[in-house]
């Protein structure tokens, strides 16, 4: 079988990064620029770069979708309205003093739509950002220690341990049910301390049961852990 | 080339350093060599950890590609990383200069497990945490903030149809050609569109347009 190959010049002529990451190469030709872009740093750039800037589209996206979907909906509904109007201006009389009418009434529209507008963007940065602080200490089953909060929250998690003279850093690392590293926050802790909090944005997990394990690590890498915890995130929107 | 691996970057990360999505490149081309893989068998956590860093990018791009997405990438990726570390510790890889082609064959047949239905066939082991979740990085939530910022950038800046067509592309996840036809566009349009998209991205984030011209994206 015939290995097909693809040269630099290639791969950027014929925009291979874009038609690769919109699924548009067949198998052979799939094949040759992968091969191509694991030895080539610049293309190999272009398809993380490319492949997590489309990552990043979709929850801007996301975010952006509701707005275009309602411009689409008022858009039909403006449509309906004007032609109803128009039916109606078929008479020659009233046509001025609705112009009029028409003019003046959009101009207010405009003006509220903006004034709306600057007062929801005024209100979003002033919005003070919230944090949910959760005590948790020891083991518990599903659903006891649940915790439901909006996926935009911080969430702080508190958990009692006792630091150990021989131990010399210390990390919390939050695993899944599943037992994989979910999040892990370097601490700075002193001798005097009895718990820590451990603050995350809570929409960078999903879902579900988690462990929260305080561990410590001597200067001989030995490491130990000295407090676990368990809970439950569920999400309210 | 200076190499950075993932873990001295996060400590640099830890130290203050913001992460940003260009100047701070995740997946930097690597030269592997016969100590990176001799370090990999021997569990070095520092090659580990590049090694998942690196690998679980590249392969979560080629699965997206491939059309598998959700708990399904989630599971091929991290048993292609799983395969792969054991064949090493195994000391079954030979070649250093054909890893990246290895691990991308070594994901082919396990998708192709996948297809046949024949999932799951796992194989796994206790072993299995001690691949890192490059997610649960600490940097990794400023990265991503920093990658919603540039793409709402872009998309603020595009034109109204062209911003309703990479939504399209993006979201739905629907048959390029129905898109095409919804859009009246054709399908050249829609890579100019995305190269378009990505070189407004790339100067958002400082890239000269003589680097742009040179085919650097």
């Amino acid at each position: 079988m015939s290995i097909q190959l693809m040269n630099h010049e290639e791969a950027v002529n014929g925009l291979a990064t874009e038609r690769y990451l919109l699924g548009e190469m067949q198998e052979e030709e799939r094949s040759a620029f992968e091969q191509h872009y694991l030895d080539c740093a610049h293309c190999l750039e272009a398809v993380t770069f490319a492949g997590e800037f489309m990552d990043g589209a979709k929850p801007v996206a996301r975010e952006m979708q509701p707005a275009e979907t309602s411009d689409r909906a008022r858009g039909r509904e403006r449509r309906i309205f004007l032609s109803g109007l128009l039916a109606a201006v078929r008479s020659p009389a009233p046509a001025f003093a609705l112009v009029l009418l028409l003019f003046l009434g959009g101009l207010s529209t405009y003006q509220a739509t903006l004034i709306h507008n600057q007062k929801e963007m005024l209100a979003q940065a002033m919005a003070p950002a919230q944090e949910f602080r959760f005590a948790i200490t020891g083991q518990s089953r599903s659903g006891e220690r649940a915790i439901s909060l909006r996926r935009g929250a911080r969430l702080s998690l508190v958990v009692e341990f006792m630091p150990e003279q021989e131990l010399t850093t210390y990390r919390a690392d939050i695993l899944s049910a599943s037992n994989l590293l979910k999040y892990s926050v370097p601490l700075t802790v002193n001798s005097s301390d009895d718990s820590v909090a451990v603050s995350v944005p809570a929409g960078v997990l999903e879902p579900g049961n988690y462990s929260v394990v305080i561990r410590g690590q001597s200067p001989g890498g030995n490491q130990k852990d000295l407090a676990t915890s368990t809970f439950e995130l569920r999400f309210i929107d | 080339m200076v190499i950075v691996p993932v873990a001295i970057a996060n400590n640099k990360a830890r130290n203050g350093r913001e992460v940003y999505l260009s100047n701070k490149k995740p997946v930097d081309l690597y030269n592997f060599d016969s100590d990176y893989l001799v370090r990999l068998q021997a569990r070095d956590a520092e090659i580990q950890a590049h090694f998942a860093g690196y690998f679980s990018r590249l392969l979560t791009i080629r699965l997206r590609v491939l059309g598998i997405s959700g708990s399904a990438l989630d599971d091929i990726r991290q048993e292609t990383l799983f395969r792969v570390l054991r064949e090493v510790r195994a000391g079954n890889v030979k070649s250093p200069d054909r890893f990246g082609p290895y691990v991308y064959a070594v994901c082919n047949h396990v998708v192709s497990e996948w297809k046949r239905a024949q999932w799951p066939n796992w194989n796994g082991s206790d072993e299995m945490p001690d691949v890192l979740d490059p997610s649960a990085l600490p940097e990794e939530p400023v990265r991503l903030e920093e990658i919603r910022k540039t793409v709402h950038w872009v998309l603020d800046r595009v034109p109204r149809k062209d911003r309703r067509i990479l939504i399209a592309v993006f979201i739905d996840e629907r048959d390029k050609e129905e898109i095409c036809q919804e859009f009246n566009v054709s399908r050249e349009y829609l890579r100019v569109l995305l190269h378009r998209a990505l070189l407004n991205a790339r100067k958002k984030l400082g890239k000269g347009p003589d680097q742009l011209e040179k085919g650097i994206l």
